[in-house]
């Protein structure tokens, strides 16, 4: 394994983990709420892409707007009629709220799903392509590139729409967005909608080229968290240098390490960003578009 | 007036409950002897984690680390270094306290969430360290402990003595620090870090001996867990509903006093021996919908709720599932 | 005998210069007011100088003995103690409790056992007039009280140097009067005071000299009289120069 190869195989990785980072980010930094479920919500929408897959044979690719949508309402009703009673509470509760709804989602998947390894592989994911010397598998450069759509697309939406806009009046100063009309309950069930909408869009870009099982989840919460640490809390433009610098450094460190130790790497950078920098390699605070 | 007499009535409580405990083994079945080593042992859970949770502030998500240390302290030492129990489980106590005091140092920099969410990926972490740990740890299929001597019933009521004896130490030592310079300290902590240094309280001091002592008590339960069972598995040891169980029973009784953690154990237990004991695939949701609606109706547990006597208990609770409904 | 120096001392906070290169003397026994408009460098002053933050350069010294880069419990246990801008009781702890959190940490008597530490926590009650409410949690007093607690616990800790930042802010006229009467009472007994005000009348009735701080520098500095009257002092409160009459 070349250097170079295994530093395009982390590039290809940290774009999915930019898009799982950049959800997670959006709803840490606009609603202070840390949302210890992205990774069960993660996994639904991997486990909705391998079920339209499994059972109906739909293409895996299509199956995406379908658990992004599926997502978004979940999030939505979840953050309506149960995370919004405790916007203004310490924030350790939300945690402890996020982390019941997590177990709850992953007891009842685990229930449902059995605890079998899967995966929604579609046949024409042995193509590779050769580029210069490097084996690159197409289905991974679909899936990158795929990431890097839909993290532009947050970003045209936070920039462009009404809707983004409001979002982000609503994190710079709260007062005044309601002020101004914002409707702030549904601002924050948009957002964690959104959020949502972009984990499930990571599971199922994940269940096309990994496995996937019920308990996948908390380690793409801690890459997430590691991330968004990274490239400091609320930053989009951070959670995506992050997220591709995460995978870079799994991607190497992987081959030294091991697989089985891959995890440490992640704890290892988290542990060192949170004592040396607490505000993230980006250095910026609150969330910048 | 009320204080003394109130003193009188508690210490009369605790001793006819010790009492109770010292004669159960002997009076109840093995099933219910069985339920209640492990209520024991989550009691203990609970008035260990409070002492860095309740008292110092700091909640952690990932004290199932160090029972998983301690339990596998105590197997490594007998099958591995054919170590007698006792001196293993020395070392489970020693060895979860010194890994807390190796991470403490960094990680207690942290407040909040920042501090609870690198203790859940660091329980992560190690577990899958030793399950990769093959040759050392027996890896992911686990390690096969000998068994206590003794007949049935003698195996039975020793583990109970065990956990009961360790439950009491742990109980010891939160009433000490309580009382104490430094149990002033870390409440001192909790309530306002910045204010605390200011008056002089070595925080970071503070902080990792809370951590260290809790660890300690962890990892002791985790070596007893062990040799209990004779048989332990990474996924088993460091399963997250240890760090779980302890904050929701702690939340359920009253962070921050002595009483409490044990008030929410047995409540906990209760609960769950009536309600999902019988749904064993569900366990896990069922703690899920416990801690949201914890937090949700109770958010400073039981004692606090109950401070204004049972009516204003009753009170608060209509108001806050009132809050809730609207 | 100078009992706190700062030479030179700096804090920058990103871009913006909070303190510039600013040197200070307090002498022993004083009373010195620090005053000037918001944004001056005052708190961040206090905060250097208890340790809260860190300069970015210059020395600080209690005594002889340079403390900048120690930390906040260890400059505390040397006789270094504040109160903070917006109050900051332990909310959660009774008055009594407060007091006594302060007694068994800070200066020199270590009081390992409760014993002492009580003893020194009723002296201090009764110093500040809180013995009445001494079991009443902190958080349900009212503001000047809670200012109150918070200097009692202060005192607590038996520094040399006590720094009060904005303690007058928030209290009615005859509250103030009463602060007032109280922070001379400390300091004969002995403690030197450095105290942060806006409240014109307190400081200026009460302290025995002035400095005055504009963005991170010294604008002037001596009696409350002169410094009343220095004309840089009026312009940077007012904004425009003083007209005669």
């Amino acid at each position: 394994m070349t250097s170079l190869q295994l530093l395009v195989n982390g590039l290809l990785l940290g774009c999915l983990y930019a898009v799982i980072a950049v959800g997670f980010s959006l709803v840490w930094g606009v609603m202070n709420i840390i949302n210890v479920a992205h990774g069960a919500l993660l996994m639904v929408g991997a486990y909705i892409t391998f079920w339209l897959f499994h059972l109906w044979g739909v293409d895996p690719f299509a199956t995406i707007p379908v658990s992004m949508a599926g997502l978004f309402v979940l999030g939505y009703l979840l953050q309506r009629y149960l995370f919004n009673r405790l916007v203004r509470a310490p924030i350790f509760m939300t945690f402890i709220l996020t982390f019941g709804v997590a177990l709850i989602v992953e007891n009842l998947s685990l229930y449902w799903f059995t605890a079998e390894y899967r995966s929604a592989r579609p046949a024409y994911s042995s193509s590779v392509v050769h580029i210069g010397g490097l084996l690159v598998p197409t289905v991974r450069i679909a899936l990158a590139l795929i990431a890097v759509a839909l993290t532009s697309a947050l970003f045209v939406f936070m920039g462009r729409t009404r809707i983004g806009l409001a979002i982000r009046a609503t994190r710079m100063n709260l007062e005044s967005a309601k002020l101004m009309g914002v409707r702030i309950g549904s601002i924050y069930a948009i957002t964690f909608g959104v959020g949502a909408a972009l984990a499930g869009a990571a599971g199922s870009l994940m269940s096309i080229a990994y496995v996937i099982s019920p308990v996948m989840g908390p380690p793409y919460l801690l890459r997430a968290f590691t991330i968004c640490i990274l490239g400091g809390l609320g930053n989009i433009y951070g959670a995506l240098v992050g997220g591709l610098l995460f995978g870079v450094v799994e991607s190497f460190g992987g081959l030294w390490l091991g697989t089985g130790f891959q995890d440490v790497i992640g704890m290892a950078m988290l542990v060192l960003v949170l004592l040396v920098r607490p505000s993230g390699l980006m250095g910026k605070r609150f969330y910048e578009i | 007036m009320g204080g003394r007499r109130q003193r009188a009535l508690a210490v009369a409580a605790a001793v006819l409950c010790l009492a109770l405990a010292l004669a159960a083994p002997f009076v109840v079945g093995r099933y219910t002897l069985r339920f209640l080593t492990s209520t024991l042992m989550f009691a203990g859970f609970a008035v260990s984690w409070n002492i860095l949770g309740g008292l110092t502030g700091y909640f952690s998500f990932g004290h199932s680390v160090f029972f998983g240390i301690g339990a596998y302290a105590v197997a490594i030492g007998m099958v591995k270094a054919g170590l007698p129990f006792w001196v293993s489980l020395v070392a489970s106590g020693l060895a979860a306290a010194l890994f807390a005091v190796a991470i403490g140092l960094p990680v207690l920099r942290l407040r909040g969430h920042y501090f609870a969410l690198v203790t859940l990926g660091i329980g992560e972490v190690v577990r899958g360290v030793v399950s990769n740990l093959t040759k050392l740890t027996g890896g992911g299929g686990g390690l096969s402990l000998p068994i206590f001597p003794g007949g049935v019933d003698t195996i039975y009521r020793a583990f109970y003595f065990m956990m009961l004896g360790t439950l009491l130490a742990s109980l010891l030592v939160v009433y000490g620090l309580l009382h104490s310079r430094i149990g002033y300290g870390l409440v001192a902590i909790r309530e306002d870090e910045d204010a605390a240094q200011m008056i002089g309280i070595s925080t970071t001091a503070h902080k990792v001996l809370a951590f260290a002592l809790s660890a300690m008590f962890f990892g002791v339960f985790g070596g007893i867990y062990a040799y209990w069972l004779t048989y332990i598995e990474p996924a088993d040891v460091f399963d997250i509903k240890i760090s779980v169980l302890s904050i929701i029973m702690t939340l359920l009784g009253g962070l921050g006093t002595l009483v409490g953690p044990l008030l929410g154990t047995i409540c906990f237990q209760l609960l769950s021996e009536f309600l999902w004991n019988r749904l064993l695939e569900f366990h896990t949701a069922f703690l899920g919908a416990l801690m949201i609606v914890i937090v949700l109706v109770f958010p400073r547990g039981f004692i606090d709720a109950a401070r204004g006597g049972v009516r204003g208990a009753f009170r608060r609770t209509v108001a806050n599932v009132r809050q809730f409904a609207e | 005998m100078a009992i706190l120096t700062g030479r030179n001392v700096s804090k920058r906070f990103g871009g913006l210069h909070a303190i510039e290169r600013l040197d200070f003397s307090v002498e022993e026994g004083e009373v010195v007011g620090l005053i000037g408009p918001n944004g001056a460098g005052k708190t961040t002053l206090v905060n250097v100088i208890t340790g809260a933050l860190q300069i970015d350069g210059g020395e600080i010294f209690l005594r002889d003995q340079r403390i900048d880069r120690l930390p906040p419990h260890h400059r505390n246990r040397l006789g270094i103690a504040r109160t903070f801008q917006i109050v900051r009781p332990f909310r959660g702890l009774t008055v009594r409790d407060n007091v006594l959190a302060g007694a068994l940490y800070g200066r020199s008597e270590r009081h390992w056992l409760l014993t002492r530490a009580r003893e020194r926590c009723l002296a201090v009650l009764e110093q500040v007039g809180l013995m009445a409410k001494a079991d009443v949690p902190a958080d349900r007093l009212t503001v000047a009280d809670k200012k109150r607690v918070e200097l009692a616990r202060a005192l607590a800790t038996g520094p040399e140097v006590l720094l009060l930042d904005e303690v007058m802010s928030g209290l009615t006229p005859t509250e103030v009067d009463e602060m007032m009467s109280l922070v001379q009472s400390v300091n004969r007994s002995g403690v030197t005071v450095v105290l942060i005000e806006h409240v014109m009348r307190a400081v200026m009735g009460i302290s025995q000299r002035i400095v005055v701080l504009q963005n991170g520098r010294k604008l002037a500095e001596g009696l409350p009289a002169a410094v009343a009257a220095d004309d840089a002092v009026i312009t940077a409160y007012l904004g425009r120069r003083a007209q005669g009459g």
